[in-house]
């Protein structure tokens, strides 16, 4: 059969040779519920460089879970050692609003996340709104663990945020998990020009990411992979083997996700001038 | 380039096909293997448990005759209600059809039967005498049950699919207690969970599976392809684990 660059590569164990590759939804840490190998930060710039991922946005495990100020300490410690490869996201507790407050305004970062499976808590409740503010202000891309059937997490939630705050870009996590949350999220984004779709998710279901595709159009899809606990490699691999043309699949891997990315305002000028360059 | 013998694809109808995606037709399964670049591939048929094991099978049979690329992995059930030939017909029919590996769907909301001894250990044991490899989705079975098959059959290979990267404090300790435990990559998608296996436990403990038509057959050769591990360990993860078991059915 004949394959494009891309598949060649993946066939090969060979670095993606795209343009950009940046991996939007990323973690870095270890977590109380499974073994994860490695957390080590060499350990994710050298599978990063082995995959081809030039750019990874990570949010910090420990934030997600208890320990906000910890995980985005780490984070912030990921850019500063590597400012060329990591981007930031900064995690807010929904139950503590002004902690949350603080650690905007104590790091800055360009990105924002929420995660309310983990902290149980409706993702358009009022403990998040400060930061959502924040987000407007800043243009910061809000990405946010959607799951269909958990109902902090539901994608019809995201659909009042997104119509509360035009101004800001929301990533749907993992696009709402299961089949029907994929659909849920596809109508979604139709409505909405402010939504994002990462398929990100260990359930790399055939078909899926072309049911993203077929809703926004394909400037509206993201790479996630959910590195840290998730392997990044597969993640790729459907998205390189999709039934979408290449041009498609190279929008998909980095180039959607680097405008958002230029949209905001507080990404580091190391950042910035990568991102800018026409190809690297 | 690997030789990728995929370890767990269907063929047939689904009930409920998850986006859609099924194959209907052996030479529709041919396709999605050829360009995916996978070269052998051992088939179930969901027809087995969700309308009936031995109908299930034959299909299967018919299906693959005219692809000797792809090989049958049969459903079985415990022989005490007779829905099943006699169990040395039924290894000798098997045998006689190159059947070298089986799946069993006790749960039930499938085939509905107890994995214990009163139940199908006359079953469990004549495919451990044969090594005949036993495939069970881990969302039918408890790690009890698995850990008792793996004790109470030691010569029977047990597969295990349906793994998520979430399980290695159960993995673990059962992989260092016992040489027959295997388990496909298919959802076995942790951070670096590979190389971690490979450095533990070597490189024999892992068959390469795609899950299809529910999962990305890109997503299973990625996690192989780019495994930072050597090339032999790639090539038996990718297939050479697989045939080795399948060759050693019946062989003693």
């Amino acid at each position: 059969m004949p394959v494009d660059s891309l598949q060649s590569a993946v066939l090969a164990g060979q670095p993606l040779p795209s343009e950009w590759i940046i991996d939007g939804h990323a973690h870095l840490g270890i977590w109380y519920n499974f073994y994860i190998p490695s957390s080590s930060l060499d350990d994710y710039v050298r599978l990063m460089d082995r995959v081809g991922i030039q750019v990874s946005c990570v949010t910090g495990i420990p934030a997600i879970g208890p320990q906000t100020h910890q995980g985005n300490a780490l984070i912030a410690e990921a850019v500063a050692r590597y400012p060329h490869r990591f981007v930031a996201y900064c995690t807010v507790n929904p139950h503590r609003p002004q902690e949350g407050i603080d650690e905007l305004e104590n790091w800055r970062m360009p990105l924002v996340k929420f995660h309310p499976a983990t902290h149980q808590y409706p993702m358009d409740g009022p403990g998040y709104e400060p930061a959502l503010r924040f987000a407007e202000r800043h243009r910061a891309t809000v990405l946010i663990h959607l799951w269909q059937g958990e109902s902090d997490c539901e994608p019809e939630r995201l659909g009042r945020l997104a119509e509360k705050y035009p101004g800001v870009n929301f990533i749907a996590g993992h696009s709402g998990g299961t089949e029907k949350g994929f659909h849920q999220c596809v109508d979604l984004a139709r409505q909405f020009s402010n939504i994002y779709l990462d398929p990100t998710g260990s359930r790399v279901y055939a078909g899926s990411v072309e049911t993203l595709v077929a809703g926004p159009g394909p400037d509206r899809v993201l790479l996630g992979t959910d590195m840290g606990f998730l392997d990044p490699r597969p993640q790729i691999g459907r998205i390189v083997f999709a039934h979408l043309p290449e041009a498609v699949r190279r929008q998909i891997l980095g180039q959607n996700m680097r405008r958002l990315l230029l949209q905001a305002k507080l990404l580091p000028g190391p950042m910035r001038d990568l991102l800018e360059k026409d190809s690297n | 380039m690997l030789n990728f013998f995929d370890a767990y694809c269907a063929l047939g109808h689904m009930s409920a096909p998850v986006f859609g995606q099924e194959f209907a037709t052996a030479a529709a399964l041919s396709a999605a293997l050829s360009e995916a670049h996978i070269s052998e591939a051992l088939v179930y048929s969901p027809a087995a448990y969700e309308y009936d094991p031995s109908v299930g099978n034959q299909m299967l049979q018919a299906d693959l005759a005219d692809h000797p690329n792809m090989h049958p992995c049969w459903v079985l059930l415990p022989p005490a209600t007779g829905e099943m030939p006699p169990l040395p017909q039924l290894l000798s029919l098997m045998q006689q059809q190159n059947v070298r590996a089986v799946r069993l769907c006790p749960s039930p909301a499938r085939n509905n039967f107890s994995l214990a001894a009163w139940s199908a250990g006359p079953l469990l044991q004549a495919l451990a005498e044969a090594a005949v490899p036993l495939f069970l989705d881990l969302s039918e079975v408890t790690w009890s049950e698995v850990a008792a098959l793996l004790s109470d059959y030691a010569t029977l290979p047990l597969v295990l699919t349906g793994v998520t990267y979430r399980l290695d404090r159960y993995l673990y300790p059962l992989w260092s207690q016992h040489q027959n435990l295997y388990v496909d990559t298919s959802g076995y998608q942790g951070f670096y969970a590979i190389e971690a296996v490979v450095t533990r436990f070597g490189s024999e403990r892992l068959l390469f599976g795609t899950n299809m038509p529910v999962y990305s057959p890109g997503a299973a050769i990625a996690a192989v392809t780019y495994a930072d591990i050597s090339d032999g360990a790639k090539s038996l993860i990718a297939g050479g684990n697989l045939r080795r078991l399948l060759e050693a059915a019946y062989a003693g």
